[in-house]
């Protein structure tokens, strides 16, 4: 790049950005910025030029670069799969087998939204009960953010979906389980600190309600799109895909919102995923993922 | 028991050992410094979540290797870029042209994910915009080393430390690209039969042997 006869600018400019320092090449620029009108009124312009740069590029401000949360999720999201899939080479996968089937009552009390239908069967994990007495210890504030039983079984926020609620179409059935996952509206608004303890305690307390009269009402607007069956077996595909767990089984799934956004809480044996409104559409549209306490 | 929070080191260690949460610790205890700089450097929101990406999950799977000879940011700044500019090189095998008049509103790409990250509002967004815009058009090894230096405020040694070159070829990619950021930024008038300003894939028409000894030092 020149400026000016005969003048390198990009000499120039590593003369005036000291990369010359101490070198033959910048007692010879000194001469030529002596000697050669050209070289000396370029390096007048450029040295206040190059000022004007510097003044320039803080306002692109970086101190006012903020990971935006949905890359946070995301990246906390691939962290924990890998964690996963490293972990997975060492652990047995003992947990997963100690689940049976049971039998679970076929909710279909009027009133019911009826979103999937599958068979009158359900998994439950024998484990649940471990998981309620594991997390017994977590503090009260924690836990007011987490849907409790009742907050679950009452009010008209009990399970949108019952396991083994049954017509012939709906969502797809779980690889492993043959039964759809129940699916609730909490209007929890969860936060990082408490999303890891929704567990199984709470998926149990969930599919133990009555047969409640759960309305739409309780679903965030943006996510009325995901009461589709179909959209919901799409997002919930990408989410076990992003988790590198394709086979695993969804326990339950909260219609709510992750600090303050609606979001799709998912709740996997091991795992609490959350995604945004968009999840299904190009991916999981991942907010955040994190382990649940005692998993 | 201390309640000192553990230094970046500890936590590195930590995960080293096997705590789940050690890691991601450290990605929230850094993430906006690391997020900007993946994004200054690629201009490119969806770009820049990808490289982060690539970068932490190396950092995550070579952390044992990690010997303590430079501070654990400085480690982790220098996978960061090492994986912008890695995606860079791979982006110049299928070119996007900026429009030759400079007006390309990159905002409006936003939705697909191919423009320039429209950043937090800055005090004067025209300003700021057009110095992105411009930003966005220097060769990629002088935009990271000025987006280490004149927007992070790293030093010298530290950006030679991260970038794996000699202080010199820093001085050099700093100083080469504010003077071509001064043309483009119109602070500067070159000698208008020069078809190299303003033209990235040129990288600086160097013709100095001594400067281009200095340019290619410690790579």
């Amino acid at each position: 790049m020149t400026h000016g006869r005969g003048v390198d600018l990009d000499l120039l400019a590593d003369y005036i950005g000291g990369a010359l320092d101490g070198t033959p090449e910048a007692a010879a620029v000194e001469r030529l910025i002596a000697d050669d009108p050209a070289w000396s009124r370029a390096y007048a312009q450029t040295s206040a030029a190059m000022e004007a740069v510097r003044v320039d590029l803080g306002t692109l401000g970086a101190d006012r670069d903020q990971m935006p949360a949905e890359v946070l999720g995301r990246l906390e999201a691939a962290l924990t799969a890998v964690r996963r899939q490293e972990s997975g080479t060492v652990v047995p996968l003992a947990p997963r087998r100690r689940w049976v089937r049971r039998l679970a009552p076929v909710a279909a009390a009027a009133g019911v939204l009826v979103l999937v239908g599958l068979g009158a069967t359900a998994l439950w994990p024998e484990s649940g009960r471990q998981d309620v007495a594991t997390n017994a210890g977590g503090g009260a504030a924690d836990r007011a953010a987490v849907p409790d039983a009742a907050k679950l079984s009452g009010g008209g926020r009990a399970p949108l979906i019952a396991p083994g609620e049954g017509t012939s179409q709906g969502l797809r059935k779980d690889a492993e389980s043959d039964v759809a996952p129940p699916i609730v509206a909490t209007g929890t608004n969860y936060r990082r600190e408490t999303v890891r303890r929704l567990t199984s305690e709470v998926r149990t307390k969930a599919l133990a309600a009555p047969q409640a009269s759960t309305q739409m009402s309780g679903v965030p607007e943006p996510l009325r799109r995901l009461t589709d069956p179909a959209a919901l077996s799409a997002c919930l595909a990408a989410i076990k895909a992003a988790d590198a767990q394709p086979a695993t089984q969804v326990r339950l799934v909260d219609l709510a919102r992750f600090e303050g956004s609606p979001a799709v809480v998912v709740l996997l044996p091991d795992v609490v995923w959350v995604s945004g409104a968009n999840c299904g559409l190009t991916g999981p549209d991942t907010r955040y993922s994190t382990r649940t306490e005692g998993s | 028991m201390s309640d000192r929070p553990a230094s970046d080191e500890e936590l590195l260690r930590a995960h080293v050992a096997g705590e789940p949460e050690a890691f991601a610790e450290l990605l929230r205890r850094h993430r906006d410094r690391l997020w900007s700089v993946a994004l200054r450097t690629l201009g490119d929101r969806e770009e820049a979540a990808d490289a982060l990406q690539d970068a932490l999950l190396s950092a995550h799977r070579a952390a044992g290797r990690f010997r303590g000879d430079s501070a654990v940011t400085t480690w982790l700044h220098r996978i960061v870029v090492n994986a912008c500019l890695d995606r860079v090189r791979r982006r110049q095998s299928h070119p996007t042209v900026p429009l030759p008049d400079g007006t390309r509103h990159f905002d409006q790409d936003s939705a697909g994910g191919a423009g320039p990250e429209p950043a937090a509002p800055p005090v004067d967004h025209d300003t700021a915009l057009v110095v992105r815009q411009a930003l966005a058009q220097l060769p990629a090894e002088q935009r990271a080393a000025l987006v280490l230096v004149d927007l992070q405020g790293y030093s010298v040694a530290e950006v030679a430390e991260i970038l794996g070159v000699a202080e010199g070829t820093v001085k050099s990619r700093c100083a080469r690209g504010r003077a071509r950021l001064a043309v483009l930024l119109g602070h500067l008038r070159p000698d208008p039969g020069d078809a190299a300003y303003g033209n990235p894939s040129t990288g600086g028409n160097v013709t100095s042997q001594s400067a281009r000894a200095t340019q290619e030092g410690g790579r």
